[in-house]
């Protein structure tokens, strides 16, 4: 049987600007957070491009570091992070039972420092002597007025300043979610995964937001002309203060989409998450260290304690160890369905298996010595940030997209989608591992025809397009998917949780009936115990 | 105290051991200092939550009763929208020229009028919508708590 999907409204000038409706307000924060990623992906193209051959072809040395530093900070600031937390804005109310989000008008002005920030940050291009060109983490003296004169770099510091301000306020609401906005019988131990990933994401955001914000007050004031930064303590005490926020930060854009990819997991096995409580309480374990290990990325710099940030860092394989357990755990004896989300979230884990271990090498400092400034790093954080982000999150759009749209993706065009991105991945960043033990450094524009590089480097260019045409899949599979006139009802996929037991998309009270939670998957229960009707899943259809 | 706030209060307890354990270990101040001014936000908010007694709006009754419950929700904030979008346009201004400051100035008061009249006139229509959900349930205004 299938019914007719309801037509969408587009969406009104005012209702944009004064969203206060949570489901309004994430869905807005996921296009702008995209829109972004599409601009920070043709920065990354244009940089791909550069590098194929030996020696300079498209473009100024000058535009090629604006071009990394904009394509890491649009990265981090402006697409991953935001999405992260416009993931849980969408969906943690639905998970736990709550109406809305705490606090919705902050968390709309939040949106609005996000998306001001990010304008501000790209309108850098326009000026003169162009955007920010020191690095994503800009790092002083280099981010200086006297290394990096410019409006375009000033206005870098205060997009930087707006947006992680906004992204903040909107974690803090979502915290306020979490813990004043549960449904009854919805215990902290009765809570989803992916909410539970999104708790520990707010309190890093807490901790952590507020410290970046100082420290680019002060680089302004500095740019300025108050000497804030001087000589060699200077320098470490700037790199110190940003990476207390830029470690946490990639936490913060990895649990969430670990999240997302356990619930799509979980529901293609057709079991509970293994080992709830111990993953539960080793998120809290994991949150606790990767708030303790931000000096991990000053090994070479001499101003830090080496064997304590090391400590402290190799210690993250014991909590990441146990979360890969509980994934194993959940697909052991499961009925799996092989389902686009599934195999975006099993894609996920394996991509960012590689991000993983060879944070373990960087985590010594010997090693680190070793990879510093090298491709090896930028191979090792695009494998976490890049990998242990979007297959996640396109797990969780495969997954949700149903309730947040009334209709299905469509499986075909998604699982084409998958291959494009997992061969454009692996060949993108495999090769940085090999370039950076040979030596390539980052940050560099060109290299000598000498060095042999070339022909990797032309591989990668090549997986850079691989990606790139796996996105423009996934939009084209929007773009038909929302022409569609068949309903996904409730529950397309059997689910286990609250979300999946309101109408797609869920009405402005998100409930008209709450049921009854007894366990983190309270829609499961009610069907094993015959409450709640069961979604037929595709083998049972064919049987 | 609120069980809720458990987990937290443990994340909070992981942090300040591995905060002190950094000071023992013998860091500089700024490293110190922004590890324990993590540990002490954490702290706060978690004994914040732990302490609340403010009343959950989505509670029990949600589910039994939804016709005493169901809050006002504001579908349309104009009033943070103009906000978010004032802040922004006096942060630019700081660097591009004074007169966008005056601007954002100007959206800013706008702004804040604009949301302590949404906010006075969310009190009053939920305020209304309890007592009409009351009348119909023709039950005493001291049975419900507010
Ligand atoms: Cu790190």
């Amino acid at each position: 049987m299938s019914t007719i999907a309801a037509r969408r409204r587009a969406p009104s000038w005012t209702g944009v600007i004064g969203a206060t409706d949570h489901k309004v307000l994430g869905r807005n924060m996921l296009i702008a957070a995209f829109a972004f990623f599409i601009a920070g992906g043709v920065f990354a193209l244009l940089m791909r491009l550069e590098l194929a051959q030996p020696g300079m072809q498209l473009m100024a040395r000058d535009s090629y570091d604006e071009l990394f530093t904009m394509h890491g900070s649009t990265m981090v600031y402006l697409f991953v992070t935001p999405l992260a937390l416009a993931l849980g804005v969408y969906l943690v109310p639905l998970q736990i039972g709550a109406a809305d989000i705490s606090a919705p008008r902050v968390a709309n002005i939040g949106f609005w420092l996000y998306v001001g920030g990010g304008l501000t940050m790209e309108s850098g291009w326009l000026t003169d002597i162009g955007p920010g060109r020191a690095g994503w983490f800009s790092a002083y003296p280099l981010s200086g007025s006297d290394a990096t004169p410019g409006f375009g770099m000033d206005l870098w510091v205060l997009g930087v300043i707006l947006a992680t301000a906004g992204v903040g306020l909107v974690g803090a609401c979502l915290l306020g979610t979490i813990m004043r906005r549960r449904a009854p019988g919805m215990t902290m131990l009765r809570m989803p995964v992916f909410t539970w990933t999104e708790l520990v994401t707010c309190l890093m955001v807490i901790g952590a937001f507020p410290v970046l914000i100082l420290v680019m007050v002060l680089l302004y004031l500095d740019r300025q002309g108050v000497h804030v930064f001087q000589g060699f303590n200077g320098a470490i005490d700037y790199q110190q203060l940003f990476w207390f926020y830029g470690h946490p930060v990639v936490y913060v854009m990895f649990f969430p989409f670990f999240g997302a990819a356990a619930e799509a997991i979980a529901v293609g096995a057709g079991r509970r998450w293994f080992g709830y409580e111990a993953s539960a309480l080793s998120l809290l374990a994991f949150t606790a260290l990767s708030m303790s290990v931000w000096a991990h990325h000053m090994f070479t710099t001499g101003g830090v304690h080496n064997a304590y940030f090391s400590l402290t860092s190799t210690a993250l394989v014991v909590p990441a160890g146990i979360e890969y357990l509980g994934m194993l755990g959940t697909l052991v004896g499961g009925a799996i369905v092989f389902r686009t989300s599934f195999l975006f979230a099993l894609a996920f884990f394996i991509q960012f298996l590689i991000g993983g271990l060879s944070g373990i090498f960087v985590a010594s400092p010997p090693l680190d010595y070793h990879a510093q400034d090298s491709y090896i790093v930028v191979a090792h954080f695009h494998y976490t940030l890049f990998a242990g982000s979007i297959f996640g999150f396109f797990a969780g759009v495969y997954h949700w997209f149903p309730k947040a749209f009334g209709v299905r993706l469509r499986e075909g065009l998604g699982k084409l989608q998958l291959a494009l991105m997992v061969v454009g991945t692996n060949l993108t960043f495999l090769p940085m591992f090999f370039l950076g033990q040979e030596g390539m450094p980052r940050r560099v524009a060109t290299y000598p025809a000498s060095t042999g590089w070339g022909t990797l480097n032309v591989l990668e260019t090549v997986g850079a397009f691989v990606i790139a045409s796996g996105v423009l899949v996934f939009v084209v599979n929007v773009l038909s998917s929302l022409r569609s006139h068949v309903a996904a009802g409730p529950d397309p996929w059997d689910g286990h949780t609250l979300e999946w037991a309101t109408s797609s998309p869920p009405p402005r009270h998100n409930f008209e009936l709450l049921p009854p939670v007894r366990s983190y998957a309270p829609l499961l229960d009610l069907k094993q115990s015959g409450e709640w009707p069961r979604a037929r899943r595709p083998e049972e259809a064919l049987a | 105290m609120r069980r809720a706030a458990i987990p937290l209060l443990i994340y909070g307890a992981f942090i300040a051991g591995n905060a002190t354990m950094l000071w023992i270990w013998g860091e500089d101040a700024v490293n110190v200092g922004a590890f324990y001014f993590a540990v002490i936000v954490t702290w706060l908010v978690a004994l914040g939550f732990a302490a609340a007694h403010w009343k959950q709006p989505d509670g029990e009754a949600l589910r039994e009763r939804p016709d005493l419950t169901r809050r006002a929700l504001p579908d349309l904030s104009f009033g943070a929208g103009i906000t978010g979008i004032a802040i922004v346009t006096m942060v630019y201004g700081a660097r591009f020229g004074l007169f966008l400051v005056w601007i954002g100035g100007g959206l800013l008061l706008l702004g804040f009028a604009r949301l302590a009249a949404e906010l006075g006139s969310q009190r009053r229509d939920s305020r209304r919508h309890v007592e009409e959900g009351r009348a119909r349930a023709g039950i005493d205004a001291e049975d419900v708590p507010p």
